[in-house]
């Protein structure tokens, strides 16, 4: 590949650009293009390091620093006939913001990061798109505000990605989900116009254009989770919360994860709001067994479950390496192979890793033989001592299920809940990849979803699953699956292949394909099982919206 | 399917009783198929049609178009009690759920006050601006999943599963979209199970003492499954549901650290209560003053700074029907235009309009 390739945009265009947010904020130099060829979708981590590399690259990259240059670029690129990606922080992990034709540019919201207001009085903030969520909440903390979002990528991803993409924070129990405290927004449609969704239902504060007349009532939730395919947010209202000033966290172990999840039910359906659930099937429990010594060192828990070290939603390749070896070690054992294998398990960390991933159906197979218990973490925050009464009535509840680990293994969750791992690449070149599907069901189904959703890929991947973001109606299932091939195109294969009969099974089971990743590309042709009937309802959208199809074309529906 | 193109007394008396212009034929549907072939036939006569459940809040006015009454489309088609979800037809009537549910030994408590005649249907597709209340009663919150019908693009379902982030949530193509995109056909709600509750009333407050302590309250962290306050009586009524051991405790917190109540109903009190009042709420088309009536929703401090209150030129009286930091939402009954000057207010509308049907609707704003 050629480090100057000639650029796709003309001489012309990019003086267009350059006139609208000023030469230094154009890029078109290969490595800055390349550097947004992906976001954290896995498939392109996979492309990349087995240097593939360019796949996505868009024609340019803009930066512009207002509202007003956001919309004279959708103007342009209207009248050009452009492609355009809104990017946030590029944390998306469904490749939402991959550039699908060589001519689309990348508008980074970054430079828009201001957070307007935060009033302590009416408990609402004003902020720009590109703000990042921990910037935001420390800005918010000062203040003794807190906006109660803490996805794991909170260092790493904005504003805007939140609401575009639907996201959840940790605390999602207490505090629901984005679009359960976004107020209001602007958007630049892809009209160039642009529409506060505060304004209200039919007169919409529509400055220019003539998306007033088809303004949809309820425009607010049809823009959030709508990942650029409708407008560029460039501000949002969202509902704030006094900071908590008591934090009440617990571990708890039950021996089946049925016993665990009705606990949970009971939980939620008695009214209680705790702000972290997280259960973690007998697999990911076992690989979380990798902190156990340092659980130990710290004498929090008399027992010496922890959960896995880090929120991340694909865990480090040391970690896993480390359960599955550990799993290897103690299934095999009991079958009566434990020598050949513990001497594999002291080979060459990443050769063992990949030959276990490489064996996904007898690790899954060995891994269900496994007497092993489930681990909960859960945790209340508040403002004084109702919240103590609540958690003491909850643990209760949960000590007629489990056993009471102490307050251990929340603290260690606490402690490490944004420790996250961007550092799988040694596992990636060694050709296993990693990857994440969060979806959700009501309660009668969740079993019965999560054993077809092992059920469909147990031959191609090794998979475990933890519970997150529990209602009173039902929860998501958070599966995280490592697979292996020997080279790039089998490892795509692989990928591709474990990623269609996943979301199948999801889908045929009746679960929904996203909780909060969103769709981007990756699940882009499952939508509609979600939403059956939808599509003409977002043609209709687009036409209203985005009537050239100029707004990140082919995301969310295919 | 019943059709009436000379509209029958009782007929007459349903729209007249709402202050609402006749329509110009009504049909009464008791099925989804029906609906969908009206409003199918219907657009394809080139004919005007208006989606009417009880009525009680038609902001369009039905005049010359053929109304499409949803009541007899009523079933609860089914309640899954392992996952708390009951499943009803669009046209079923909010007393009704509420009583299909108690027989089931589940409830709809936590649901905030709505018009015991409301169908399920006009109370996700009223008109109501503004955001999700995670938490406080809403309707739409408590929402899982629905089923509607659009003239131009056909059927859509929305999978009943909770928060999902597969794309824009079309539900709100047709949730508070007053039937103009199409009928909903069928709603999933979360239903849940009976708790221990108490009604707490606060007698003798001012408008201002009443929003302190609600505000007090919710900044502790507690949430109620509904409030309702008048200012001419000067009472606020609380309800609280929890399990019993920690609802004695957030009533004996309130009574330590923010004010006594004056009285307190017990579940069965509670429920009578709610009942009394969601018969006779001002916000309905059908209520005596509601011709004098305007939804108001504003900042606690847009009532205080200047002052709406009873004292204000023109207003009768205020109910708070709900209340968070951010927005106050009340029924304001006035016997003069309401033209205060109020920074702080989000919308203001009044309760029995009649828009033209062909027009879009405005909302007053600040
Ligand atoms: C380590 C890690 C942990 C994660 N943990 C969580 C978690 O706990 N919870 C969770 O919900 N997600 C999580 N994610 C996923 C990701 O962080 C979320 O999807 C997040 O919402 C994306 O935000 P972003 O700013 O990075 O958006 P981007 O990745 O830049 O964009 C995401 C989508 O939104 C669109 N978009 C971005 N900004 C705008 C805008 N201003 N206007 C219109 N469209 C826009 C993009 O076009 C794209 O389609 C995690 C990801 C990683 C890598
Ligand atoms: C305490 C309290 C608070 C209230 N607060 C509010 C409030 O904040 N805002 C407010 O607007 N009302 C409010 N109301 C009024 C009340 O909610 C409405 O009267 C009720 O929701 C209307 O139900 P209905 O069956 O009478 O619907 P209708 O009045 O028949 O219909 C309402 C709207 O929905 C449409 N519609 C009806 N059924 C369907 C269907 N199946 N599919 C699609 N569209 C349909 C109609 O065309 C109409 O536009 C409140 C009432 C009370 C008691």
């Amino acid at each position: 590949m050629s480090l100057n390739p000639a650029p796709n945009l003309s001489a012309a265009m990019q003086r267009d650009l350059e006139a609208i947010v000023g030469a230094e904020w154009v890029r078109y130099q290969l490595p800055d293009r390349l550097a947004y060829d992906n976001d954290c979708w896995p498939r392109g981590i996979i492309l990349t390091r087995g240097r593939r590399l360019g796949v996505h690259r868009p024609s340019a990259v803009v930066q512009p620093a207002n509202e007003a240059e956001v919309v004279e670029l959708v103007r342009w690129a209207r009248k050009t006939g452009t492609p355009i990606i809104p990017f946030g922080a590029g944390s998306g992990v469904c490749g939402g913001t991959v550039a699908l034709d060589e001519r689309a540019i990348v508008i980074d919201l970054k430079r828009l990061d201001r957070l307007l207001e935060a009033d302590a009085e009416r408990l609402i903030m004003r902020a720009q798109p590109g703000l990042i969520g921990m910037n935001m909440e420390r800005a918010l903390n000062y203040r003794g505000l807190t906006l109660g979002h803490f996805p794991s990528s909170l260092y790493c991803s904005s504003v805007g990605g939140y609401l575009a993409a639907r996201s959840a924070g940790q605390y999602s129990s207490l505090y629901g989900k984005i679009e359960d405290m976004v107020v209001s927004m602007r958007v630049v449609t892809g009209r160039a116009d642009v529409i506060d969704s505060a304004a209200s239902v039919r007169r919409p504060g529509v400055w220019e254009g003539a998306a007033a007349e088809a303004m949809a009532p309820e425009s607010t939730q049809l823009f959030v989770g709508s990942e650029g395919t409708l407008g560029l947010i460039t501000e949002a209202t969202l509902r704030l919360q006094p900071l908590p000033s008591r934090q009440l966290y617990r571990g708890f172990q039950f021996p089946t994860l049925q016993g665990a999840l009705d606990a949970i039910r009971e939980l939620m359906q008695q009214g209680l709001r705790p702000a972290v659930v997280r259960l973690y099937d007998e697999f990911d429990s076992l690989i979380a067994g990798s902190g156990r010594k340092r659980a130990r060192k710290a004498n929090t828990s008399p027992v010496s479950t922890v959960p896995p070290a880090t929120a991340s939603p694909t865990p480090s390749a040391g970690e896993l390496l480390k359960g599955l070896g550990r799993l290897a070690k103690r299934t095999l054992g009991d079958l009566g192979v434990a020598a050949p294998v513990e001497r594999l398990v002291d080979r060459a960390s990443r050769e063992l890793l990949s030959r276990a991933v490489g064996q996904p159906l007898l690790i899954n197979r060995l891994a269900e033989r496994v007497p092993a218990q489930c681990l909960l973490v859960i945790g209340f925050e508040g403002h004084n001592e109702l919240i103590d009464a609540e958690a003491s009535f909850a643990f209760d509840l949960l000590g007629r299920y489990g056993v009471d680990l102490g307050e251990g293994p929340g603290k260690h969750w606490l402690k490490n809940r944004f420790s996250v791992s961007y550092k799988q690449s040694p596992m990636f070149d060694a050709g296993t990849f990693v990857d994440t599907m969060e979806v959700s069901t009501t309660w009668e189904n969740v079993l019965p979803l999560y054993e077809a959703v092992r059920r469909a890929v147990e031959r191609e991947v090794f998979i475990m699953a933890h519970f997150s973001h529990v209602y009173a109606e039902g929860c998501s299932i958070y599966f995280t699956f490592a697979g292996f091939g020997s080279d790039l195109d089998q490892t795509l294969r692989t990928y591709e292949l474990t990623w269609n009969r996943a979301l199948g099974a999801v889908a045929d089971a009746g679960g929904s394909i996203a909780h909060h990743h969103g769709v981007g590309r990756s699940k882009a042709a499952f939508t509609a099982r979600d939403h059956r009937g939808g599509e003409p309802l977002f043609k209709g959208l687009k036409s209203t919206y985005d009537p050239d199809g100029i707004l990140n074309p082919s995301k969310v529906y295919l | 399917m019943r059709e009436t193109t000379t509209l029958s007394a009782p007929t007459r008396q349903h729209y007249e009783a709402r202050g609402l212009e006749l329509p110009r034929e009504e049909r009464v549907v008791s099925t989804s198929g029906e609906l969908m072939e009206g409003c199918r036939e219907l657009r394809a006569a080139g004919r005007p049609s208006v989606v009417v459940g009880d009525g009680q809040h038609l902001r369009y006015s039905p005049a010359g178009a053929v109304a499409l009454r949803t009541e007899g489309m009523d079933r609860i088609l089914s309640i899954d009690r392992h996952s708390g979800l009951v499943q009803a037809e669009a046209g079923v009537r909010w007393r009704d759920l509420q009583d299909a549910l108690f027989a089931e030994g589940l409830s709809a408590g936590g649901y905030a006050l709505q018009p015991s005649t409301a169908t399920l249907g006009g109370l996700l597709a009223r008109f109501r601006p503004g955001p999700k209340t995670l938490g406080m009663g809403s309707v739409r919150d408590g929402c899982v999943a629905l089923s509607a019908f659009s003239p131009t693009s056909g059927s859509y379902e929305y999978l009943a599963a909770p928060r999902k982030a597969a794309g824009p949530d079309l539900r709100y193509l047709f949730i508070g979209a007053e039937g103009r995109n199409g009928p909903i056909l069928e709603a999933t709600m979360v239903a849940r199970r009976p708790l221990e509750s108490e009604l707490l009333i606060f007698e003798g407050l001012g408008l201002n003492e009443a929003l302190a302590l609600l505000e007090a309250i919710y900044r502790a962290g507690l949430r109620w499954q509904w409030i309702h306050y008048v200012a001419s009586s000067e009472r606020l009524q609380i309800a609280l549901s929890a399990p019993g051991a920690l609802l004695r405790g957030q009533i004996r917190w309130i009574e330590a650290n923010l004010r006594l109540p004056e009285a307190h109903l017990d579940v069965e009190g509670l429920r009578a209560r709610r009942r009394w009042l969601e018969d006779r709420h001002p916000a309905r088309r059908a209520h005596s003053r509601a011709e004098r009536s305007s939804g108001l929703w504003c900042t606690a401090r847009a009532l205080q700074n200047p002052p709406l209150d009873r004292s204000t030129p023109g207003v009768d009286d205020l109910t708070i029907t709900a209340f968070t930091p951010d927005r106050v939402e009340l029924v304001v009954e006035h016997h003069a235009p309401l033209d205060v000057p109020m920074p702080g207010v989000i919308a203001r509308w009044p309760l029995r309009q009649n828009l033209p049907l062909d027009s879009t609707a405005t909302t007053e704003l600040s």
